[in-house]
């Protein structure tokens, strides 16, 4: 029983991680319907960003001064505001050119960014192929309940996971800026109509998105202790799944698309003999089943397309 | 006088290219890249030059066609005390395949397809693996492993088509994921390990491991790879052409200029896209089987989504349903990271910037589609 | 039209003298190469140009000592752990004149492809690193050797160690999908068993994996005395970091695989305990070890020579001794030589039995503690100061 207890928290927080990436998606492709492909290597490239901010902080001797529970936020707040910005640098050069432009043009021009991002940053670090160890920054400790382990670190990450679904969706909801957003994903031509500067409103997104993008990034890094530059494509592909399964353009969506293939990774991998390997299959399976009975996923409208 | 014009350029663009091949130092190589690039640039300004030429080409194709192939199938003797050289030719002939293969669906039905390595690695482990344990020929071998690839592709065809796009291009990735995964961990694929000693192909009890004597010349093993691909390319080509004249590739353009006004217009688009996604799959199968053959050895690792990618560049680049354009890109994209080898470590990075420098500055690629002919006025 | 006719021409020209001018570069000169493939990029790098380092050290030596008439040049060219790389390597050697032998591998899967196309072309091979039975025992190529112990000539010992010396009776074993992993479960699996060992679980997983905690969990439940590992450095560390994380604290063990710096370098403080196992004697107590620790220093390599720098040191003293004795033109000689050497260097006394295989079987414990691997005997371990997880 406690057996399946722990795999149930396991579960969890692999779904936290694709639930943070997939959030990302559902918000370009709602405000923009574009779905942004290299979004996965920008959450990678979060947590590449932190390393070097750790790096950079050993090297001037400021992790002796400062206590833990000081740098780590500081460190994740930069590396947010960092990868934010990165992201909407990204945006300007592969989404905008081609915000009229067919929609084949964008999808390849993402993947291929995402290329790139993985390459600069493999080729950046010294032995980039190789995977980087990733700093400890959450606390060790653990304790037991009735027979089952909780760790500190664990329960970190799915508290910052609900706590930063809830902020986003505060933000859009109760917003100026995510009235905004909210409008031009309904009609763009009409919200600027309405005097709503898109390209303001498409870089918040993107900032805001990536910023996301990045603390999952760094809880992936936190979660394994071992970050590798392609790492992105895997949960790029793997969260967008996530977010077509529960829907795309709907935030509640990304959080059951995001538990969805968390629970079937792992109980493949615990209950089926021999199953470990062929995890990932189990849930593109699943994944490829959704898209053709439900294309819409699970929370997602019907779309009909206009003439 | 025309004729000697004709003969003397066709000549001489074929001698830079082999200089271009044998040569050595990065100096020499990049005077020779930054040469053929002002001279696209200058054809390309000198729209009456680039007439010129090109209607002496077509005016005189009987003469300017069979001497191209010729020069072509001279290639081995140039390069006969560099083998390297002609593999380099063979690897940028089956990316040629794989890239008339995705022409079909990238260029002419705008459906972005990520699963061509996957069609690469089934016709590669099918022949493989019929080849080492039930000495199946390879000429059978060819046959099957095409059609093998190709219900794949129908496979993946039929969730394809209720998904759009976005969905579309996801389906395929994970597609090739999913082969990908499988193909490493399948015993009887040989897991990560791979297949070794694929037998080579044996044509009349000459094994193609064999050097080849022509004329009296001893020509590397890999001349025999070399004309069986050439033979193989231009088969694609032909097919490719004639597909894209006729019914069908009009019909594919239509799909992809309006999906749901060629629905109106009667035509049956499921059919199509998995007409589409069969005969890519089946290019791919094909040249995944000349693969294994060839080098003998296969690993999932060369089947992996990077290589789908690769092939999606060389459409990009080469030029968007423009059946010689994308062969130009097959070719240009593998001879080029080749001879610069030192760089290998940055190839991918250059592919990706490629991609995006193409599709922002030309998207129609180098060779864009040529407008369609109706009336000959 | 002229002008076209005149640029045409003068472009003709130009071009053909370019061609000539450089075909005078074409001529080469007489140089005896030997090859060199290893893993110079990917995961496992750091064994590989630490490898490539002492070979070159080798080859530099010999050079400089004037005992050969010809310069001797060495390729190294990079498998990238991948057997596709490392095929494509081959062939770019043996087709080649100029190289008359080579020496590779710490992948036993890039072997196993590799030594059809040596033997193929005939060019004599010696292994250094992969030790996967099959790349000697199976295939008996005459040109094929391996300086390595295999790693049934591994496990051997480090079942004697963890079972009949320190006592651990239930086993659960994890191996990565390559055919090194395979080959580990495959050899310690009828080893252990036969002194005993109950084995509750066999799991393969796929190399590149980063979250072991659903299989550590289900492994947890079904409580055995240790965790034995069949596979790499990677994940090695990561299954040993995770085993303290999802509270399955029990001992944990393996062979050379993992038995590298960076294995407890991202294991971190999980990495205290671990036992692993290393053919051959800690370089100080080599015959010639502080002389080849001395030169490697000298000659000024970035990176350490790795755990299998004398292994690659040693590949290339036996063909340099091969080529001084019989010369460098024919390799069917060099073959027979490198059969027959009795070779002393840096590993102790090298033969090779009839597969090829090294008949020099020496190994050395190692535990982890405090971040470093210890030789377990002068380990705080084995003096009872710190404790294993009980059996």
């Amino acid at each position: 029983m406690t057996e399946i207890i722990q795999q149930i928290i396991n579960a969890l927080l692999m779904g936290c991680t694709y639930t943070l990436i997939a959030i990302g998606f559902n918000l370009f492709f709602g405000a923009l319907n574009v779905v942004h492909f290299s979004h996965g290597d920008v959450c990678i490239l979060g947590a590449f960003v932190t390393l070097i901010l750790y790096s950079l902080a050993k090297f001037l001797g400021l992790l002796v001064i400062l206590p833990k529970f000081i740098y780590v936020p500081l460190m994740i707040i930069m590396a947010m505001i960092i990868t934010g910005f990165l992201g909407v640098f990204f945006e300007r050069i592969v989404i905008k050119p081609f915000r009229y432009a067919p929609l084949l043009m964008v999808l390849v021009a993402t993947v291929a960014l995402g290329i790139v991002v993985r390459e600069t940053v493999r080729l950046s670090f010294p032995h980039g192929s190789n995977p980087q160890i990733f700093p400890r920054i959450l606390p060790q400790h653990s304790f037991h309940i009735g027979g089952v382990l909780l760790r500190l670190d664990n329960l970190i990450i799915f508290g910052i996971t609900l706590f930063l679904i809830a902020m986003m969706f505060l933000f859009i909801k109760r917003t100026k800026m995510g009235a905004a957003i909210r409008a031009i994903s309904q009609d763009g031509e009409a919200a600027m109509m309405m005097g709503i500067n898109m390209d303001r409103t498409v870089a918040a997104t993107f900032l805001l998105g990536s910023a996301l993008g990045a603390v999952a990034g760094i809880l992936i890094g936190a979660y394994n202790n071992i970050i590798r530059f392609d790492m992105g494509l895997m949960g790029g592909v793997k969260g967008f799944s996530a977010a077509v399964v529960g829907g795309l353009g709907n935030v509640y969506g990304a959080i059951i698309g995001g538990l969805i293939l968390g629970f079937v990774e792992t109980f493949a991998a615990a209950f089926i003999p021999g199953g470990t390997p062929y995890t990932d299959v189990f849930a593109f399976l699943v994944v490829i089943f959704f898209l053709i009975f439900r294309p819409s996923g699970i929370l997602g409208e019907k779309v009909y397309e206009k003439v | 006088m025309r004729v000697v014009l004709l003969i003397a350029v066709e000549i001489a663009f074929f001698m830079l290219f082999v200089a271009f091949m044998l040569a050595n130092q990065m100096g020499m190589i990049v005077a020779f890249l930054l040469f053929f690039i002002l001279l696209g640039i200058f054809l390309k300004k000198w729209e009456k030059v680039n007439r010129g030429l090109l209607g002496l080409f077509k005016e005189r194709r009987v003469l300017s066609t069979p001497l191209f192939i010729f020069l072509l199938l001279t290639l081995p003797f140039f390069f006969k005390t560099s083998p390297y050289l002609i593999h380099i030719c063979v690897m940028a002939g089956l990316y040629a395949i794989l890239a008339l293969g995705l022409n079909f669906q990238l260029g002419s039905t705008n459906v972005v397809n990520f699963a061509t390595a996957a069609s690469y690695g089934i016709g590669a482990y099918t022949s493989a693996l019929l080849a080492v344990h039930f000495h199946i020929s390879f000429w059978f071998g060819i046959l099957i492993s095409g059609f093998t690839a190709s219900l794949f592709g129908l496979l993946l065809g039929i969730p394809c088509m209720k998904t759009k796009d976005y969905y579309l291009s996801l389906v395929t990735i994970a597609f090739g994921l999913i082969v990908y995964i499988l193909l490493i961990n399948f015993s009887w694929t040989g897991g990560p390990n791979g297949i070794p000693n694929i037998p080579p192909p044996l044509f009349a009890s000459h094994s193609f491991r064999d050097n080849l004597n022509l004329f009296g010349v001893h020509l590397p093993f890999q001349s025999n790879y070399f004309y069986l691909v050439f033979i193989l390319v231009g088969g694609a080509l032909f097919v490719a052409h004639r597909l894209h004249h006729s019914r069908v590739g009009l019909t594919w353009n239509a799909i992809r200029e309006d999906e749901i006004a060629a629905r109106c217009q009667g035509i049956d688009v499921t059919r199509y896209k998995i007409l589409a996604f069969c005969i890519d799959a089946f290019f791919g199968g094909v040249a995944g089987t000349v693969y294994a053959h060839y080098i003998g050895f296969i690993s999932p690792e060369n089947f992996a989504f990077i290589v789908s990618v690769v092939v999606v560049t060389m459409v990009i680049l080469g030029g968007m349903d423009n059946v010689f354009g994308v062969i130009i890109g097959a070719i240009l994209l593998t001879i080029i990271p080749e001879k610069f080898r030192a760089f290998e470590d940055f190839r991918l990075l250059i592919y990706g910037a490629i991609v995006v420098a193409m599709l922002m500055v030309r998207p129609q690629g180098l060779f864009p589609q040529k407008l369609r002919v109706y009336t000959k006025s | 039209m002229k002008i076209v006719c005149r640029i045409v021409r003068v472009s003709l020209i130009v071009f053909t003298a370019i061609f000539f001018i450089t075909s005078v570069g074409w001529t080469q000169a007489k140089v005896v190469k030997i090859g060199f493939i290893g893993p110079l990029t990917g995961p496992n790098a750091a064994q590989g140009v630490g490898a490539r380092n002492a070979f070159d050290l080798a080859i530099r030596e010999a050079n400089a000592s004037g005992k050969f008439q010809y310069k001797i040049e060495m390729v190294a060219l990079d498998d990238a752990s991948d057997p596709a790389t490392g095929v494509a390597a081959a062939l770019k050697l043996v087709s080649d004149p100029a190289v008359v032998a080579a020496s590779g591998h710490w992948n036993s899967p890039v072997a196993l492809a590799t030594i059809h196309t040596f033997h193929t072309y005939r060019i004599p091979f010696i292994v250094w690193g992969a030790i996967h039975p099959d790349i000697t025992g199976f295939y008996k190529y005459p040109g094929v050797n391996r300086v390595a112990p295999t790693l049934v000539q591994e496990n051997s010992p480090l079942c004697d160690w963890v079972i009949t010396e320190l006592g651990y009776k239930a086993f659960s074993i994890i191996s990565d999908t390559s055919s090194y992993g395979e080959m580990n479960t495959k050899a310690f699996r009828p080893m252990a068993e036969n002194k005993g060992v109950k084995i509750l679980s066999v799991d393969s997983v796929t190399v590149g994996t980063t979250d072991f905690r659903p299989i550590l969990t289900k492994i947890k439940g079904l409580n055995p005395d240790a965790v034995y590992f069949g596979g790499v450095v990677m994940e090695g560390a990561l299954i040993k970091d995770q085993m303290e994380k999802v509270g399955l604290k029990r001992m944990f063990c393996a062979i050379s695989g993992i038995k590298d710096d960076k294995f407890l370098e991202v294991a971190g403080p999980s990495g205290e305990g671990a036992l692993s196992i290393k053919p051959g004697k800690p370089i100080e107590k080599l015959e010639g070890g502080t002389k080849f620790v001395k030169s490697y220093e000298t000659a000024g390599y970035r990176e350490p020579y790795g755990a299998y720098g004398p292994n690659a040191y040693d590949s290339a003293g036996i063909i340099l001794e091969a080529i001084s004795k019989v010369g460098p033109e024919d390799k069917t000689a060099l073959m027979k030589y490198i059969r027959g050497i009795k070779y002393k260097g840096l590993m102790g006394e090298t033969t090779f039995d009839a597969t090829g295989q090294t008949t020099n079987i020496i190994v050395s414990r190692f535990v982890g503690q405090d971040g470093k691997w210890v030789v377990w005997e002068d380990s705080a371990y084995s003096k009872g100061a710190r404790k294993l997880p009980k059996p």
